[in-house]
């Protein structure tokens, strides 16, 4: 057990009584929570480095060597570099292609999942507070279209957008935003009624000043756990869509792209053009679930309280 | 009907609905007619999101086609007119069944997805079947005994196969079983035979051996997410007063479970597994197209593609209209089950 | 042992073995019971009095198990006869009651169906027999239109009713012994008042012993024969009624008795017991009352055995009140 001694206690220890430090404490009593969280960690530096890091700029067609095409992994090429995950049919280097990849597929996951927690957290959170009409409107909205599957409402999104980083990311947003828009809002009912809120109001502060500051952090902890288990899915989705075909165009190659493209590779014994990307999907995305999980744990009884 | 935020449905027992003038009957009517008009809208929706937007008659036109022949194409399939004018139209024709021709095999829609459905349908009864007889006992299992080896194990593939991209794990199962080992076929649907006039692949070992991979893919998701609500029902269940109480008449163990455990602690399962029926239609675009399953997924990827407008309308319309086909008869198997929601009180 | 006790305890212990600790729930618990007779088994909550009631019932549920003591049913010994010959007693010989109907009857299931397979798991006999039985049971706790309430489900009945189903249930394959956890705590006043002076009545004929497990003394008071007073885990004050009521020597039970609203005078201040009950991981050493205890001293921290003043009334602590002093 800790000492708590009278004077002189460390600056980490003072650091883990406040609530945020307990938190990340209770969090890392996790090892396998631990793990998950720095390999997030890494493949999101690979991602944003991935320029400085791949061997190879796969996209620079100039480079590319059609010699070199469909290679095992760990074969030579020509110039006597070692491809370590082999290379696909136009000579590829598939590791620089599933760096490059991962940027395109992390970046639309983090950026749709932010665009719709913001936007629908508040709305979730002034459905809430409102009531109403406003709320029940809102809530029927939401209702209806958690009714139905999240692939369906993307498909039938692109088939009406068209395809492109930005269309894909808008077309992720709106399925997404009334998950948390649910959310928040549910959170928010249990603390709508609780005596600070009637303090603020009391003292007239503004409705917006009201929600922002003082609702949304106590609504905060559950939002944060669901965000989590959004972006798995946002690019969980995705690389489904862009498997499917109509997700990214292949300007702009996803995870999904790749392994979709390795996919007929596959039949022949050439695995590796799909199945290397596909790793690094799954390790990413079940990473990003174990962290949700974990973090649910920790700040759930809190919620109880 | 399953709120995931708010608490467990094996919990606490719901205030009855005291309301006796109320009829299952009226209760059927008043579904009905707000799916009728959410169908209406929807309809609107999905007519205006796909032709109002990009110019329809592009696939019909060869890009070498001049401006005449251009014109007289548009104008025979009418899309030249006003918007409204083309809804019409198209809404006056599906009342009739008729929702267009596709533009790609210049057939009717609806006959060409009605060709599918039943390889779709067949594939999705598959995971169902797959869904309950392997999900809810292993479920129980882990919930009767949590903190064994075998329902750890359980636990574990149970989460994975819950948070990995279901297209992933269908390459996988392609890449391990039909290409390394070469047990079963990768792709195609095998024999079928007619049953009823409609051809069904359960009947032949060919059919179920081009079935086990797909419909194993397409369960997947389900398969894991019953196992565990299944678990954590059953774990709630068997330690309420209730159980506790049939423990204190003496009651044998074997009643207990199958009696009491099993029907409070499916009901709320099996309005998930309605639910998700309806989605794994959905899903199966993608267990299709991995395993060339020559169903309504299928048809509706390729016609996305080639922006087969048609197509992608009755497709739409006709999954609009089995989702809350689908959702009435969940919520009516779930007042029959459970009679504190019942909404028909005979005194 | 004698035989002719329908239940004799003697140093029952069951722990709870958790992950801060092993919680002695019932820590050395001793009584006997005649046929026809009435115990009330009295404490606060976490006293321990009903995990007493699920150890002779053989239901305790994991952490916990009993540890010691033995449990004797018409001096059968039902530590040591296994699970199958106590799951044929449970529910015949031995009946329960539980404290809220709502969440003891299964509320998915018609009482008809929980009622015939109470009978149907004592006794071979047909569903007809069994619904007969069933109809019969219902009449005898004063539900009307008994054969009619049989396809309701539990929620369709009021409390006092529901509570009275389960009465019936107990009823049912006419118990020796019969143990009611807090069966009114949930109920109205008026009707609790009905169903104690009904359940009397059904003992007094039958010949049925009751156990009637509650934290409220007033609710024994016109019930019970004899009265068992719980602490911490222990029974700290036990003999009959009158002289629990009128005599009581504990300090705990005269707390008890004092604090009961009904003995203060209008307008006064209602008398409560100071401090908390301790938490059953900190226990230490002695008398758990000690901490509360205006009498207590030095003495108090060794465990006080139990002294008898009189025939069966016995009290644990070494300082009880005089039996003179009023309360």
């Amino acid at each position: 057990m800790r000492k708590d001694a009278i004077s002189g206690k460390g600056a980490l220890a003072r650091f883990r009584e406040r609530p945020l430090g307990k938190a990340i404490a209770e969090y890392c009593e996790s090892v396998s929570a631990v793990m998950a969280f720095f390999v997030v960690l890494i493949f999101v530096v690979a991602a944003l480095f991935a320029s400085l890091i791949a061997p190879q700029n796969p996209y620079d067609l100039a480079k590319l060597d059609l010699l070199d095409g469909t290679l095992e992994p760990l074969s030579k090429s020509f110039s006597g570099s070692v491809y370590l995950l082999g290379t696909d049919e136009q000579g590829r280097d598939m590791l620089s292609a599933i760096l490059y990849g991962l940027r395109i597929s992390l970046s639309v996951g983090v950026i749709s999942t932010i665009v719709a927690f913001v936007f629908g957290t508040s709305l979730g959170l002034i459905a809430a507070y409102k009531g109403g009409r406003f709320e029940s409107i809102l809530m029927r909205i939401v209702d209806l279209q958690l009714s139905f599957p999240a692939l369906l409402i993307a498909l039938v999104l692109l088939v009406v957008l068209g395809q492109g980083v930005d269309k894909i990311t808008l077309a992720l947003v709106i399925v997404h935003w009334a998950y948390f828009a649910r959310a928040a809002r549910g959170s928010a009912m249990a603390e709508r009624n609780r005596e600070y809120i009637e303090a603020a109001r009391a003292l007239r502060l503004g409705d917006l000043r009201i929600i922002f500051r003082h609702l949304m952090p106590n609504v905060m902890p559950s939002i944060i756990v669901i965000a989590t288990t959004m972006v798995a899915r946002a690019i969980s989705t995705e690389a489904t869509l862009s498997f499917l075909g109509i997700g990214l165009p292949i300007t702009e190659p996803s995870l999904g792209l790749l392994i979709s493209n390795g996919f007929r590779y596959l039949l022949s014994g050439k695995y590796w053009i799909s199945f290397y990307p596909g790793i690094a999907l799954v390790v990413v995305i079940v990473a990003l679930n174990m962290m949700g999980d974990r973090l649910r744990d920790v700040l759930n009884p809190r919620l109880k309280r | 009907m399953i709120r995931g935020v708010a608490g467990s449905p094996w919990a606490s027992p719901r205030p009855p609905c005291g309301k006796d003038h109320n009829t299952v009957a009226v209760f059927i009517i008043r579904r009905l007619l707000q799916s009728v008009v959410l169908v209406l809208v929807m309809s609107l929706l999905v007519f205006l999101g796909v032709y109002a937007i990009g110019n329809p008659a592009d696939i019909l036109i060869a890009p070498d086609a001049t401006e005449a022949e251009r014109v007289e194409v548009i104008h025979h399939f009418g899309l030249d007119q006003p918007l409204y004018a083309q809804y019409g139209k198209f809404f006056a024709n599906a009342v009739q069944g008729d929702l267009g021709r596709s533009f790609k095999f210049n057939e009717s829609a609806l006959k060409l997805i009605a060709e599918r459905i039943p390889a779709t349908l067949e594939l999705a009864f598959a995971s169902l079947f797959l869904t309950i007889f392997l999900g809810i006992p292993l479920g129980l299992y882990s919930g009767f005994k949590p903190n064994s080896i075998s329902s750890k194990l359980i636990m574990g593939f149970s989460a994975f196969g819950f948070s990995v991209p279901a297209f992933w794990l269908g390459l996988m199962m392609v890449m391990v079983f039909a290409v390394f080992l070469g047990w079963l076929p990768a792709s195609g649907r095998g024999q079928t035979v007619n049953l009823f006039g409609v051809p069904v692949s359960f009947l032949t070992w060919d059919g179920i051996r081009h079935m086990i991979l797909p419909a194993f893919n397409l369960a997947c998701f389900k398969l894991s997410l019953i196992i565990r609500l299944t678990r954590a029902g059953t774990q709630e269940v068997i330690r309420s007063d209730y159980v506790k109480y049939a423990k204190a008449k003496g009651l044998r163990p074997a009643r207990i479970i199958l009696v009491h455990v099993l029907k409070n602690t499916l009901i709320p399962i099996i309005t998930v597994l309605g639910m998700e029926f309806g989605r794994t239609i959905a899903f199966a675009t993608v267990t299709e197209t991995i395993f060339a399953w020559p169903g309504m997924g299928k048809l509706i990827i390729d016609s996305i593609s080639i922006l087969d407008r048609p197509i992608i309308v009755a497709y739409l319309m006709i999954i609009v209209v089995m989702f809350i086909f689908i959702n009435l008869i969940v919520d009516v198997i779930y007042s029959a089950l459970d009679p504190r929601v019942r909404l028909e009180e005979r005194r | 042992m004698n035989e002719a006790m329908t239940l004799e305890v003697k140093g029952l212990k069951t722990h709870f073995f958790t992950k801060a600790g092993v919680i002695k729930a019932v820590d050395d618990v001793s009584f006997s019971l005649r046929a026809g007779e009435v115990m009330g088994l009295v404490g606060e909550s976490g006293s321990g009095k009903s995990v007493t009631g699920f150890s002779i019932l053989g239901l305790v549920d994991s952490p916990g198990r009993i540890v010691g003591g033995r449990i004797a049913f018409k001096g059968e010994d039902l530590r040591a006869c296994g699970e199958e010959r106590r799951r044929e007693l449970r529910g015949s010989a031995i009946a329960a009651i539980f404290q809220d109907p709502l969440m003891t009857l299964n509320p998915v299931l018609r009482v008809e169906t929980q009622m015939v397979e109470a009978v149907q798991a004592h006794a071979k006999v047909d569903k007809a027999e069994a619904r007969r039985r069933s109809i019969a049971a219902l009449e005898k706790v004063g539900i009307p239109a008994a054969e009619e309430r049989l396809s309701a489900y539990p929620h369709q009945f009021s409390g006092g009713m529901r509570q009275r189903v389960c009465i019936a249930i107990a009823l049912l394959n006419n118990p020796a012994l019969i143990i009611a956890d807090e069966p009114t705590t949930a109920l109205d006043v008026t009707i609790q008042a009905q169903i104690l002076h009904e359940m009397r009545g059904l003992c007094v004929d039958s010949g049925t012993s009751l156990i009637w497990i509650t934290h409220d003394l007033s609710v024994v008071a016109g019930l019970a024969d004899k009265i068992c007073v719980m602490y911490a885990g222990k029974i700290v004050e036990r003999g009959n009624v009158d002289d629990i009521l009128d005599h009581p020597r504990h300090p705990y039970t005269r707390g008890l008795i004092r604090s009961v609203p009904s003995r203060s005078e209008k307008g006064g201040e209602l008398y409560q017991i100071p401090g908390m009950m301790p938490s059953p991981l900190s226990l230490g050493e002695g008398c758990a009352f000690k901490a509360r205890c205006p009498r207590a001293d030095e003495r108090c921290s060794s465990d006080p055995g139990e002294i008898y003043f009189s025939d069966g009334h016995g009290c644990r602590c070494f300082h009880p009140h005089p039996e003179e002093e009023p309360v």
